[in-house]
């Protein structure tokens, strides 16, 4: 089994889910039979900490400040963070095999 | 003080999506549904279909729908009125969506997130106010607690549940000077 990763995550309060990204990064990666990533929250809360770090929404996941889901069109912007689950329902969080897949990248 | 469960509210007039303005007459209907919702939050896409549907069940019966988008358009643009009639074309709505740009009518009812839903009683009275359902991750939930409320509306019975915790995207206010739901 790989070591774990390391992946900052950036939330804003506003958000419900950013609250329930740990768990949920938890039971994923359980869940997949993978080792959790270590994770470090920091909120952004500010119009302007949302452009210096291109922050697009809450929750987005970086790894060595490399976004996993790259949305390169997108504004920043103090939001939940839209993403798509695999059959195409939007949802606040990613699909769980692509938040896998984005860490055995 | 912003509006609660239990309190009377006032009718109002908004700017409609797709021309012309709505006047949403808060008592007389059987009941009335308000939901405040927008276009760009992952939590208001992932109940609209839901929503969509108990308005279609609904409005037979007598119910009175609208829907609200009240976020700042110029910091989030996919809130736009434009965007909003642009989906409003497409189909995507069952029942007017308007729009409060200025925002006081929303900060006067206390809406907090998007999906934001009230049920007014016959007397425009909110009976409930909260999420649709318990889980905007499944779609099986299929909108249970408006559908419940407006059950016992229907039926003259007092609400079996009068509301949930926000859970939704927080407003965007132009001015934000209102609680943060999750602080």
């Amino acid at each position: 089994m790989s070591e774990p990763v390391a992946i900052s995550v950036l939330g804003w309060s506003g958000c419900p889910t950013t609250g329930t990204v740990d768990a949920w990064v938890r039971r994923v990666c359980t869940d997949a039979g993978i080792p959790v990533p270590e994770l470090e929250v920091r909120y952004i809360e500010t119009d302007d900490d949302a452009r210096a770090h291109g922050f697009i929404g809450s929750p987005t996941f970086l790894r060595d400040g490399i976004d996993l889901f790259p949305e390169p069109d997108a504004q920043p912007s103090l939001t939940c963070r839209l993403y798509r689950l695999r059959d195409g329902r939007p949802s606040p969080l990613p699909d769980p095999a692509d938040f896998t897949a984005a860490l055995a990248a | 003080m912003p509006y609660a469960v239990g309190d009377l509210t006032t009718s109002f007039t908004l700017p409609r999506a797709g021309g012309g303005r709505s006047t949403v007459e808060t008592a007389g209907a059987p009941a009335t549904v308000l939901v405040w919702t927008c276009n760009h939050c992952p939590y208001a896409l992932a109940w609209h279909d839901r929503i969509q549907e108990v308005i279609r069940d609904y409005a037979g019966r007598g119910v009175a729908f609208a829907q609200i988008n009240a976020n700042d358009e110029e910091k989030y643009p996919a809130d736009s009125f434009t965007e909003m009639e642009r989906r409003v074309d497409a189909g995507e709505f069952a029942s007017d969506f308007l729009r409060d740009a200025e925002q006081s009518l929303s900060k006067q009812w206390g809406a907090r997130v998007t999906p934001d839903v009230f049920v007014l009683d016959a007397d425009g009275r909110i009976v409930y106010r909260g999420a649709p359902d318990a889980d905007h991750g499944d779609p099986a939930q299929n909108a249970a607690h408006l559908r419940d409320v407006l059950d016992d509306v229907l039926a003259g019975r007092r609400a079996r549940i009068d509301g949930t915790p926000a859970a939704g995207c927080k407003i965007k206010w132009t001015v934000d000077d209102q609680p943060n739901p999750y602080v």
